[in-house]
C-alpha cells in the first residue's frame, strides 16, 4: 500500500496541501474563488501541525476506527487498502473520532458527517503530494512487515 | 478443526473475520439467540428517532455468513456449554462438538423490580424487538418515562423527543449518566436537553407502574403520579451467562479472560459484553460492554483460536453521544475517589475538558462540546503513556499528533505499529 510520508525538514508550512485539499476534494465547486464563498465551508482532510508537519489519515493496517464504527460507514477498500468513511451512511455519532490516534477525523457538524483523508482514493496522485511545492509530501510504498498482530486482515468493511 | 461461535453481534462477526484471515477451510458453525443478523445494537435508538431504516441498521452485508462459509443458526438458544465433552447442547437436545469454542453471547438488560413491570407499554431496550415494539406504537404516545440516567435510557429518550413524545427521564443518582460523567458535564447535558423540553427528574425513583392491562403512569417515590404510555427500563446490562451450568468456567462479573481472550479452559474463547478482561484504567479486571471492545477482542479471540499468538492489552469503558448537537467523549475512570488521582478540568460557556491521571499517565477524560482529536487521548490513555510534561498541551485546544512525536519516540517501544515509525522516518525519495 502506499502510504503518504512526511519530510518536517522541507516543510516550510506556507499551508498549500491544506489549501488545494479543501478546494479539489472538500469543495464543491473545485475553485478557489467559488470554494471560499460554499456554505458549509469546505473542511481540508491535511492538517498542518506543530510548526511544520502536515498530518493526513495514516490508513491503519488495523484500524480502530473501523472497529469503532457500529454501521460499517467507516471502511477499506478491498483492492488498494484505503480506509475511508462512505458518507450516505454517516450518523455522526463519533466514535472514530473517540478512537482514531492520529486525531485527524473531523467532526464536521455541519456536513453531519466524519470528514478524512481517503489519500484521494479516487484520484491518480493525492492533490496534496502534487502541490507540495518543497516536495516534502511524498508518495511511498509502505514498509512490509510489523502491524498491530503482527498481520493485517483484508476486508472490506 | 472445528470452530463454534455463540452470539451474532460486534464480537462473533469480528472473530469469524480473525478466522477467516488465517484459516479458510475448517467449518465454522455459529449460533444466536437473535433472528435478525449483523444489525448495530448501538443505532437501535436512531431507528427509533426515524433517521435510519431497518435496513440501515446492518453493520455486514446480510451475505457476509455464505462469504465466510459460516453456518449460522440464527434464533437458536445454546443451552449448556459441555466442556467435558467439548460440545454444546442446545434447547432442542441437539448437541454440537467443537475443537475451538468462542462465548460471545453478549449481555441483557438488568430487570429491575418494580411492580408493575409486566404491563404492556414497558419495554427495556436491548434488541431490535424491543426497538420495533417501540416504533410500532410511536404515533400513540404522547408522554415516555424512562427509568434510569444509563445511556441506552438517555438514548431512547433523545430519539422518543425526536419523534416528538414528551420524555420524562427519572434518575435515582444526583445526576445522569453517572457512570460516565462528573457533574459539571452531565449539568450540560442536562441543561440542552431540558432546554429541547426533555423532563429529566434526579433523586427520584419509581416506586409503581399502574395501569390495567397496559401502562398508564409510574408513581414516584415522593408519590407524584406521571401519566405516560410507555415506559422504558434503562437500568444497564450484565453479561449473558445462564447457559454456562457447569461452574469449571471461571465468571466474576463477566467470564474471566485471559491475555488471549481464553478463558481458564483450553479451547474456550470469550470476547464482547460478557468477557471480564484487565480494564487499563482501572488496573483491575473488569467488564467493558461497549462495540469497540467487542471488536478488538473478537479479532483477538478468533487469531488465538486460529493458532496465532496474540495478546491482548486491556479494555477500557469509552462512550461517545451528541445530543442537540452537543457532542461529547467520555472514556476510563471520571470521579475521582482517593488522593492517588489528579485532575484537570477547564470550562466555558459551550465546553469542557478535563484529565484525570493517576502516576501522570491519563486514566480518564471527559469532552464535552469540542470533541476532535479525542483519540490522541484515547491512544495515549490505551499504551500508558506518561503525560506529565504535556498536561497543559492536552488541555488546550492546540492539541494534535504532531507535537506529540517527541513523547512517542521516548515511548517507542509502545508505539512499535508500522503507523507510528513511518511518522519519524524521512521518506526516501525526498532525501534524495
Amino acid at each position: 500500500m502506499k502510504v503518504i510520508k512526511v519530510d518536517p525538514d522541507k516543510c516550510t508550512q506556507c499551508h498549500t496541501c491544506d489549501l488545494w485539499c479543501g478546494i479539489e476534494i472538500g469543495s464543491e465547486r473545485k475553485e478557489l474563488n467559488d470554494a471560499i464563498h460554499e456554505k458549509p465551508q469546505p473542511v481540508p482532510r491535511v492538517y498542518v501541525e506543530g510548526s511544520n508537519f502536515p498530518l493526513h489519515c495514516r490508513h491503519c493496517e488495523v484500524a480502530p476506527c473501523i472497529d469503532a464504527c457500529p454501521n460499517g460507514t467507516m471502511r477499506r477498500d478491498p483492492t488498494t487498502g484505503l480506509v475511508y468513511v462512505y458518507e450516505p451512511t454517516c450518523i455522526a455519532c463519533w466514535m472514530c473520532v473517540m478512537v482514531c490516534p492520529f486525531g485527524i477525523i473531523a467532526p464536521s457538524a455541519s456536513f453531519h458527517t466524519a470528514v478524512k483523508c481517503d489519500r484521494c482514493r479516487n484520484m491518480e496522485y493525492p492533490i496534496c503530494v502534487d502541490v507540495c511545492p518543497t516536495k516534502a509530501l511524498v508518495l511511498e510504498e509502505r514498509e512490509e512487515g510489523a502491524t498491530w498482530y503482527g498481520y493485517a486482515p483484508k476486508r472490506s468493511y | 478443526m472445528r470452530y463454534i461461535i455463540i452470539g451474532g453481534s460486534a464480537a462473533g462477526v469480528s472473530a469469524v473475520e480473525a478466522i477467516r484471515s488465517i484459516d479458510q477451510i475448517s467449518p465454522i458453525e455459529l449460533f444466536s439467540s437473535e433472528g435478525t443478523p449483523f444489525y448495530s445494537r448501538v443505532l437501535l435508538s436512531y431507528y427509533i428517532a426515524g433517521i435510519i431504516t431497518k435496513e440501515e441498521l446492518h453493520f455486514r452485508p446480510l451475505e457476509f455468513f455464505s462469504e465466510n462459509k459460516v453456518k449460522a443458526h440464527l434464533g437458536q438458544r445454546v443451552e449448556k456449554v459441555l466442556p467435558e465433552s467439548k460440545s454444546i447442547r442446545m434447547e432442542d437436545g441437539r448437541e454440537y462438538p467443537f475443537d475451538r469454542l468462542l462465548i460471545a453471547s453478549g449481555s441483557s438488560p438488568k430487570i429491575m423490580d418494580v411492580p408493575g413491570k409486566d404491563k404492556k407499554g414497558v419495554v427495556v431496550m436491548r434488541n431490535i424487538d424491543h426497538a420495533q415494539e417501540i416504533v410500532n406504537h410511536v404515533e400513540e404516545i404522547k408522554t415516555a418515562c424512562v427509568l434510569g440516567g444509563g445511556l441506552i435510557g438517555l438514548r431512547t429518550g433523545y430519539a422518543l423527543s425526536l419523534r416528538g413524545v414528551k420524555v420524562k427521564i427519572i434518575v435515582k443518582s444526583s445526576h445522569v449518566l453517572s457512570q460516565m460523567l462528573d457533574k459539571e458535564s452531565a449539568e450540560m447535558i442536562q441543561g440542552t436537553m431540558r432546554q429541547h423540553g426533555i423532563d429529566i427528574r434526579t433523586g427520584r425513583d419509581a416506586v409503581e407502574i399502574v395501569g390495567k392491562e397496559s401502562v398508564e403512569g409510574i408513581i414516584l417515590d415522593d408519590g407524584e403520579r406521571i401519566n405516560c404510555q410507555l415506559v422504558v427500563i434503562g437500568k444497564g446490562v450484565q453479561p449473558n451467562v445462564d447457559f454456562l451450568s457447569s461452574n469449571q468456567i471461571k465468571v466474576n462479573e463477566g467470564i474471566v479472560a485471559d491475555k488471549t481472550m481464553r478463558t481458564n479452559l483450553p479451547d474456550i474463547y470469550v470476547a464482547g459484553d460478557v468477557a471480564e478482561t484487565y480494564d487499563l484504567s482501572t488496573g483491575k479486571m473488569g467488564v467493558n460492554a461497549i462495540w469497540p471492545c467487542a471488536f478488538e477482542q473478537g479479532r483477538v479471540a478468533g487469531l488465538n483460536m486460529a493458532g496465532k499468538k496474540v495478546k491482548y492489552d486491556g479494555s477500557f469503558r469509552m462512550n461517545s453521544l451528541d445530543f442537540y448537537g452537543m457532542p461529547l467523549i467520555s472514556m476510563g475512570i471520571t470521579r475521582i475517589d482517593g488522593n492517588q488521582f489528579q485532575q484537570v478540568q477547564r470550562k466555558t460557556e459551550n465546553t469542557y475538558r478535563k484529565l484525570v491521571l493517576r502516576d501522570g499517565c491519563i486514566v480518564g477524560a471527559i469532552l464535552v462540546g469540542q470533541v476532535q482529536k479525542a483519540g490522541i487521548l484515547t491512544t495515549l490513555l490505551k499504551k500508558r503513556v506518561n503525560v506529565s510534561d504535556y498536561v497543559p498541551f492536552l488541555m488546550g485546544n492546540r492539541i494534535n499528533f504532531a507535537d506529540l512525536l517527541p513523547l512517542m519516540k521516548k515511548n517507542k517501544e509502545r508505539f512499535a505499529e508500522v503507523e507510528y515509525r513511518e511518522l519519524s522516518q524521512r521518506p526516501l525519495v525526498s532525501r534524495r
